[in-house]
């Protein structure tokens, strides 16, 4: 904190000629601003500058190659791979994993009795850390000695790869999510449910609306605003992840589970291609930022 | 019986079961996982070995065994210390298949303890690789462990003395448990012990369910030193608490000002998109100029490199600034009017009526930052400063990689990883609930 309160005669703090600058407000924001500045600020400007370099970490900044970098990794085979795994993740996860803290949360709304203990419950599984998540999940899937082949085989089903299995890896990836999908999704959406007013369902009930239909056709809509925004968190989650499939498989087998993320990681800190690596990570951001604009757009015209 | 006011509709009988069925359902998928994973922490060790899973573990054994050194000259504990850990060890090896759970050593000498020595399946597994990775049995051999023994801790030995307590009981009897017979056919095949075994007992100890906790320790005492296991927790939770403490204090005060002390509207929004427009930057697009950054700062594979980051957060002002923009303004004109500095009004009149809100940043702060896997993992160079999650990666890797690390101890270090969010969670839940309600994301 010491560095940052000495410079603070250098910042520009709210100093407009006809006002008095009142230093209060300048020393209460003065840290904020300055971690903002260095930590986000002058990292996606390095972030742009590295990527025109064929950057060398002991002697920064190396060879300007101007966009090379970008050409270079849209050149190779590799990324387009990861930049297919990583949609079919993505579309994977909202198909086995996104709709259910809203069905949870959605059910969870017609029982009365003991909610809050339902509501408690549904939080469990979210203390279990990624890494220990995919751990777990991980000794689960063993093919020999792992629970699913087990219990499978007892119904006759089996033996599957999982994660070993080039076909199945990326769904085993996403399976867990299924499981522990839980968490402060289940909370916002059951308070976005609860308070929708109850005269809306009172008048439905007049008109002969079934419980099901109110459902369907009241509760959902109605709920939408935080399930857009659930969803632009979730895909951006979800097109970076990087934890889970880290620890699962790295990758294999045969870059079956190779996303960007991960391409990220490898380009710069196993092959020493930090330019490659920036230029690749600005372009997920840049997907990312395209992708939430044209869903608040397709939102505002819906409404 | 119906109730008479109330009309009881078509399908709601239905969808109320079919909730309750879909809630349990979903209850179970979330907490089985969980349940699976406490199990195969507590399960012993043929049991996790087998290629079966195994649902039910069984309590290991436990072997007493009393040397008698009678008739011995020497009276120097490293003489009678290599003797007890070639007791334990050498004859464990030949049974490292079997679920034994510990081997107490009892030293004795003319009726009188010298030393107790004694070593757990935990202790045992994690040496078993260093310590006796061959069948070869000598006294040479044992010699030259003693050192990494006493490093890592893998035997406890306590030296009584000649002069020490009357040896209990002195039962000169054989279990006949097969385990107990094992043990005495290896010292008549190998006559390696100083001492005579005397007798052999057999029990059950349902404490060495627990080893696999007690190996994590020892599988760290030799990478992160002293504090073995606990260092990682301890790095993890200095890294979450700094964060948490600057996102309270700093976050706090510039979203305070931000909301109440900046009258500029254009300033206001100006800096308000300043922060929020951050949002928007997905970690891993500045990875890497973050990484050359904290290089540079020459920070690199310390535990400032772990927090650093975290400081800028854009959504702790938006979850700040939303609740203070909702506290009423006469109560903070009110204090100002009584002569309270800005930071006094803060402390004194904003936090008390803002609780909520500083549970809430502790909450959505600590969660991020004491699972965060890929910066630590990236930054943290050597196992000193690792958080948990870097360990458990290690863990998980070298149990891949080879049959040291063993499936039960990364049960057991995932069960340890819930524990503090458990805490966590318990705690909150009630600001929790209520914090859903000015997060915004309401309808």
């Amino acid at each position: 904190m010491a560095p940052e309160s000495s410079r603070s005669h250098v910042a520009a703090g709210p100093e407009r000629g006809r006002f008095r600058i009142r230093w209060t407000p300048v020393l209460f924001l003065l840290p904020s601003i300055v971690v903002f500045i260095v930590f986000k600020y002058y990292l996606i400007c390095s972030a742009v500058y590295i990527s025109l370099h064929n950057y060398d970490i002991v002697r920064p900044p190396g060879e300007f190659v101007g966009l090379e970098n970008y050409f270079l990794f849209l050149k190779t085979s590799t990324f387009w791979l990861a930049l297919k795994n990583t949609f079919v993740i993505f579309l994977l996860s909202v198909a086995v994993t996104f709709w259910v803290p809203i069905a949870q949360a959605l059910f969870l709304s017609e029982i009365g009795r003991a909610n809050a203990v339902y509501r408690v419950l549904y939080q469990i599984p979210s203390i279990l850390p990624a890494v220990a998540g995919a751990l777990l999940w991980k000794w689960m899937y063993n093919p020999d000695r792992g629970l699913f082949n087990y219990l499978l085989g007892k119904i006759g089903l089996g033996p599957y790869g999982w994660l070993n299995d080039p076909a199945m890896t990326k769904f085993a990836i996403v399976l867990p999510g299924f499981f522990a999908s839980g968490g402060v999704g289940v909370l916002l959406y059951y308070a976005a449910i609860k308070s929708i007013s109850a005269e809306i369902f009172e008048s439905a009930k007049i008109d002969g609306c079934g419980p099901w239909r109110r459902l369907i056709h009241m509760v959902l809509p109605n709920i939408r605003f935080v399930i857009l925004i659930q969803f632009v968190t979730f895909m951006s989650g979800a097109l970076l992840t990087f934890d889970n499939i880290f620890v699962m498989t790295q990758g294999g087998p045969a870059d079956a589970s190779l996303v960007v993320s991960l391409l990220i990681q490898r380009s710069a800190f196993t092959q020493s291609n930090y330019g490659m690596s920036a230029a690749l990570s600005l372009f997920m951001f840049i997907v990312i930022a395209i992708l939430t604009v044209i869903q608040f757009k397709l939102q505002k015209e819906e409404s | 019986m119906r109730k008479p006011n109330r009309i009881v509709e078509k399908g709601e009988r239905g969808l109320k079961a079919f909730s309750y069925a879909v809630t349990v359902f979903f209850l179970a998928c979330g907490i089985l996982p969980l349940v699976w994973l406490l199990l195969t922490s507590v399960m012993d060790n043929p049991s996790i070995e087998s290629s079966k899973p195994q649902f039910v573990p069984k309590i290991p054994h436990s072997l007493t065994v009393t040397v008698d050194y009678t008739g011995v000259l020497s009276e120097d504990p490293a003489f009678y210390k290599k003797d007890a850990m070639e007791a334990i060890w050498f004859p464990w090896a030949t049974m490292s298949r079997s679920n034994l759970g510990e081997i107490v050593v009892n030293g004795v000498k003319d009726g009188r303890l010298l030393f107790r020595a004694k070593a757990n399946s935990g202790q045992f597994f994690v040496g078993q690789t260093s310590i006796v990775p061959t069948r070869v049995v000598n006294n040479t051999v044992m010699s030259l462990k003693i050192r990494t023994i006493d490093e890592r801790r893998l035997s406890d030995f306590h030296w009584y003395g000649p002069e020490g307590k009357a040896a209990d009981g002195a039962s000169r009897s054989f279990s006949d448990h097969e385990l107990a017979r094992r043990y005495v056919q290896f010292f008549q095949e190998h006559n390696v012990l100083e001492g005579q075994v005397v007798s052999v007992g057999h029990s059950r100890n349902p404490l060495r369910l627990f080893d696999s906790y007690v190996s994590l320790q020892h599988l760290a005492f030799g990478q992160a030193g002293e504090l073995g296991f606990y260092r990682y927790f301890i790095n993890s939770a200095i890294v979450t608490f700094s964060v948490i403490f600057w996102q309270l204090i700093f976050a706090g005060l510039g979203s305070y000002a931000l909301s109440q002390l900046i009258r500029s509207h254009r300033l206001r929004f100006g800096l308000l998109m300043f922060f929020l427009a951050t949002i928007m930057i997905p970690g891993i697009s500045i990875l890497i100029p973050q990484y050359v950054l904290i290089q540079k700062l020459g920070l690199g594979d310390s535990l400032w490199a772990l927090m650093l980051p975290h400081f800028a957060w854009g959504f702790v002002i938006y979850l700040f600034k939303g609740f203070f923009d909702q506290l009423p303004k006469e109560l903070l004109q009110a204090a100002r009017i009584d002569g309270a500095s800005e930071f006094k009004t803060f402390l004194h009149v904003v936090v008390p009526m803002s609780i909520p809100v500083f549970v809430i940043v502790a909450v959505m702060t600590f969660i991020p930052v004491w699972n965060d896997f890929m910066w630590p993992y990236i930054v943290a160079k050597s196992p000193a400063h690792w958080t948990f999650t870097v360990a458990m990666n290690d863990l998980q890797e070298t149990s891949a990689r080879n049959s040291s690390v063993r499936p039960n101890w990364v049960s057991a270090s995932g069960v340890i990883s819930m524990i503090p969010l458990l805490l966590l969670f318990v705690s909150t839940q009630r600001f929790v609930e209520r914090g859903i309600n000015f997060t915004g994301v309401k309808g």
